[in-house]
């Protein structure tokens, strides 16, 4: 009993974090929400074609994410020859409606 | 595999089975036997059981559009070699029937209900042919895994009642648990017979998470196999992957770099540490004793904590890629990666001997959930749950994948088969996981991390065996244009659940939770 307490209370501390009080930063290779670079896009929908998950549909001059879909597995980041997709470090996406969970950005075409 | 043990086995058959086999053909460590339908049962049980052989596998494949029948395999692992058999056996589109092979080889019973499922071959003189993993709704003469049975396509729902064993006597009550549960676990129904408190009979009854990834898997390129196999089962995701990546590359024959191979091994491991830590915690949590389990979870955490650092994945998903790793480990990782596992170590240490230093909790575990060892045999249970019957089987040493080859690491194989050996196994396979990490990360070859990975020309076969936490996994693979054409994926869970109905025999029903979590089964591994 005594051991466990040792164990517990005096060798390990507080091991819990203050969130979401104090923000938790992720580290760096953390892949989280997709984020376009809007000037750097020019609708090639090397994204749309290489998602597994078919959640980036690219129409005349807007680019749609639908974070309901996205595994965030990053393949549209590494497919993107301009550089103009980033896996951001964003990881609080919940929304309280479906269509908040698709975001829409407006792109060069 | 060599010719002389090929043919040491041929001609350790009788002439009337020999009869049966049509041709022979030998591929790397793997001997491929075509057989007469009718000889299959006789021949796999013959090298089954003269041999020591286990099975690895068994599974259909819809060959209409090219040799106008279905295929049957029978996959089995010799005993002691690194050599493999897969018996290919006809069956007629028309009259879609084989003979049962359970009666021979006693795990093939779950295998022979799958295929009936999924492809409508039906097994002649299987004792129990009951749906085993379609919906209870699903229409009957509906097979999902033919060819002409669309992706998309949507089936209208009946009613069709399952029959279930009946147990009857004066006092026997039945209690059915689930689908649906107390906690957020996975869908899975159970059905309890108790006389008085001891369990006289355990009714399972899976498949409410059937996602048809084998299907899924056969309509996409091989590059997005590798996301779907790490979704297969979650916490298994990198075995899974790894496996799956393997089999692709053995298809094109890709020659993985040293590199790639040792990193691939270090993620193994930390997979396994994150597992078996939160099962061991999940033992301690359901003997109530729930500081000893906050403690385990708290390492779990920080060892999920090091996975997200060095990959951006708790769960360790996106380093698997076709021909090696995403992800490098430098030399800041590495020393961060040896600290944490320092850290562990010693707070594992603590955690064990608060355990078993806790006599409340040992008398739970001592003799719970016996699981004979002539049962984890014929049942075929794989991984800790095997090796705690003294089923001294990992595929890691057998079948040595990946840079396994070049580690050393002592397997634990104990005897008696309950939950306190499983929790041993797991607890000493935690401290192999972690000398396993610092001679590959001491032995890290300098190189290239990944190699170009041309697609695979249709029509061959490759499969790779992975040693997951919860045990030996397989991919099976035949390419077709551009992706799979056969995909089968057969998770360790898929032989483990069987465990179960035999290991809770004359226990307490307050036991239950306490068996199940020291086998850690996987409910999606299993219904894929």
């Amino acid at each position: 009993m005594l051991e466990t307490i040792w164990n517990g209370f005096m060798k390990k501390g507080v091991v819990t974090d203050r969130y979401p009080d104090v923000p938790y930063v992720p580290y760096d290779g953390h892949q989280g929400m997709p984020v376009i670079n809007e000037a750097k896009c020019i609708s090639d929908k090397a994204c749309e074609k290489i998602c597994p998950t078919a959640a980036i549909q690219v129409t005349t001059g807007h680019l749609s994410i639908d974070l309901g879909l996205c595994i965030f597995c990053g393949e549209c980041a590494r497919a993107c020859p301009h550089q103009a997709m980033i896996m951001s470090k964003e990881f609080e996406l919940a929304s309280k409606r479906r269509e908040g969970m698709v975001r829409v950005y407006v792109v060069q075409h | 595999m060599n010719e002389r043990l090929m043919g040491e086995i041929m001609a350790s058959m009788a002439d009337d089975l020999a009869k049966g086999i049509k041709k022979t053909g030998l591929r790397g460590n793997h001997v491929w036997m075509t057989v007469e339908r009718d000889a299959l049962p006789k021949i796999a049980g013959h090298i089954h059981n003269s041999w020591g052989a286990t099975l690895v596998s068994m599974h259909a494949v819809d060959n209409r559009s090219i040799t106008s029948d279905f295929k049957l395999c029978v996959v089995l692992a010799l005993k002691g070699e690194d050599d493999f058999v897969t018996l290919v056996a006809s069956v007629d589109a028309e009259n879609p029937i084989f003979p049962s092979v359970t009666p021979d080889i006693f795990s093939a019973n779950w295998y022979e209900r799958e295929i009936n499922d999924m492809f409508g071959l039906q097994a002649k003189g299987h004792p129990d042919l009951r749906p085993l993993v379609l919906y209870d709704d699903w229409p009957e003469g509906t097979f999902p895994l033919r060819k002409d049975f669309a992706l998309n396509a949507e089936v209208p729902r009946i009613s069709r009642p399952y029959a279930y064993r009946k147990v009857e006597g004066e006092g026997v009550f039945v209690i059915p648990v689930g689908p649906v549960h107390a906690g957020v676990i996975e869908p899975g129904h159970f059905r309890f017979s108790v006389a008085g408190e001891p369990i006289i009979n355990l009714e399972l009854r899976l498949g409410y998470v059937h996602k048809g990834i084998e299907k899924l898997s056969e309509s996409m390129p091989y590059s997005n196999g590798v996301q779907l196999a790490e979704r297969i089962s979650g916490d298994n995701g990198f075995a899974h992957s790894l496996a799956y990546c393997q089999t692709v590359e053995a298809l094109c024959d890709a020659k993985v770099p040293e590199r790639s191979r040792y990193i691939r091994c270090i993620f193994a491991e930390l997979e396994r540490m994150h597992n078996h830590l939160g099962d061991v915690g999940g033992i301690a949590l359901d003997t109530a004793f729930s500081v000893g389990a906050q403690h385990a979870y708290m390492l779990r955490e920080r060892m999920m904590d090091i996975n997200d650092l060095l990959t951006g994945s708790r769960f360790l998903r996106g380093v698997n890629c076709l021909g090696g790793v995403r992800k490098d480990l430098d030399k800041d990782g590495r020393s961060k990666l040896t600290e944490r596992l320092v850290m562990v170590k010693l707070g594992f240490q603590d955690f064990y001997e608060e355990v078993i230093g806790t006599p409340s909790v040992m008398d739970r575990l001592e003799t719970t959930g016996v699981l004979s060892f002539e049962a984890a045999r014929d049942l075929n249970i794989v991984g800790p749950g095997g090796r705690a019957s003294g089923v001294d089987r990992d595929v890691r040493r057998d079948h040595p994948y990946a840079a396994y080859r070049n580690l050393s690491f002592k397997v634990p194989v104990l005897k008696q088969g309950d939950v306190n050996a499983r929790f041993q196994v797991k607890s000493e396979e935690i401290f192999e996981s972690i000398g396993i990490i610092e001679q590959a990360i001491s032995n890290l070859p300098e190189g290239e991390l990944r190699t170009e990975v041309h697609l695979p020309d249709p029509g061959r076969t490759a499969m790779s065996l992975v040693e997951s936490p919860r045990g030996e996994l397989m991919h099976w693979i035949v390419s077709g244009d551009g992706r799979p054409f056969r995909h089968k994926v057969r998770d360790a869970s898929f032989h483990n659940w069987r465990a179960m109905e035999v290991a809770v025999l004359g226990n307490i029903v307050p036991d239950f939770p306490l068996v199940n979590k020291s086998f850690s089964l996987s409910y999606s591994g299993n219904d894929l």
